[in-house]
């Protein structure tokens, strides 16, 4: 798969970013709003793990791709993980799902909540 | 960290890496990811924390999150006898998915330990299983900085292991 025929159809407009990111764990390039993700101090040629711990365990993909849904890392702020094992190497797309995610998470949060009166007043058991 | 929805795991999480606590319940989605160095044996270790949202109607789960993971944690709402039963199917589901990694079990809320639907005969069946278990509390800080400390010297042993391994193959 070439990462890079699908970056030419995303639009930088789209809230998105990529890495792409060396078999021994070295970032080779970034590009895309690297801004939104506080990805724009990354150093080209040093290990990704070391200045993103949040990938650790995650590289390399030895040929598995890998997708991780609403991640909240930075305040408030959710993103999509989507980590593409690519011939010229492990690709990491980064996408803001802040706003969908916010309104998800305010029905949940009424869902649990209701939930959590119903296990209080049947006095500790949920039933599912 | 993983188990069933509103047992604490973002609460002994927060508590643990800033040393607060709050009340109000909040929802998790997807995943926080936590980072705290801890000292172990006179190591520094970091500790990178996934704390995943919980099981409950609507959410499932994802076991491949764990890929990559050195260990987990398995929370349970002492005061909510069925969150030990979705515990324990988690921790079957994630053994089939990562296989055997080091993972300690807590029953937490022991502040409301009146109010527990969980006996301590079946903790020390769990414990009789083979399990680490911690009573905790993110609340009171009972047993908080021992459970990630456990885990850490659980992985820290596995780690050795397996270099010991490797230094006896031929």
């Amino acid at each position: 798969m070439k990462a890079r025929d699908l970056i030419q159809q995303l639009d930088p407009e789209d809230g998105l970013a990529w890495l792409r990111v060396a078999q021994d764990g070295r970032l080779l390039e970034s590009g895309g709003d690297l801004h939104r993700f506080a990805l724009d101090g990354l150093l080209a040629g040093q290990s990704v793990r070391e200045q993103l711990y949040y990938l650790e365990g995650l590289l390399p993909l030895e040929g598995v791709p890998v997708d991780i849904m609403e991640i909240n890392r930075l305040h408030e702020q959710y993103m999509n993980l989507y980590l593409l094992p690519c011939t010229d190497g492990d690709w990491v797309f980064f996408q803001d799902v802040t706003e969908p995610v916010r309104v998800k998470r305010l029905l949940h949060q009424s869902v649990n909540e209701i939930q959590r009166r119903q296990v209080r007043n049947s006095g500790g058991n949920m039933h599912q | 960290m993983i188990g069933a929805f509103s047992v604490g795991k973002t609460s002994l999480v927060k508590k643990f890496v800033t040393g607060f606590f709050s009340d109000r319940y909040q929802t998790t989605l997807g995943v926080v990811i936590e980072k705290k160095t801890v000292l172990i044996d006179g190591e520094e270790v970091d500790l990178i924390l996934w704390d995943l949202a919980g099981e409950d109607d609507y959410i499932t789960v994802k076991m491949s999150y764990l890929r990559g993971a050195s260990g987990y944690i398995s929370v349970v709402d002492g005061t909510r006898r069925d969150t030990l039963e979705t515990a324990l199917e988690l921790i079957r589901r994630a053994e089939q998915e990562v296989g055997d990694l080091p993972h300690v079990v807590l029953v937490n809320k022991v502040d409301l330990k009146d109010k527990w639907k969980i006996s301590e005969h079946e903790i020390q069946q769990l414990e009789y299983d083979g399990l680490i278990v911690l009573r905790t509390s993110a609340k009171t800080d009972q047993n908080v900085q021992e459970a990630f400390h456990a885990l850490a010297q659980e992985m820290l042993a596995r780690d050795v292991q397996k270099k010991d391994v490797l230094n006896e193959s031929p």
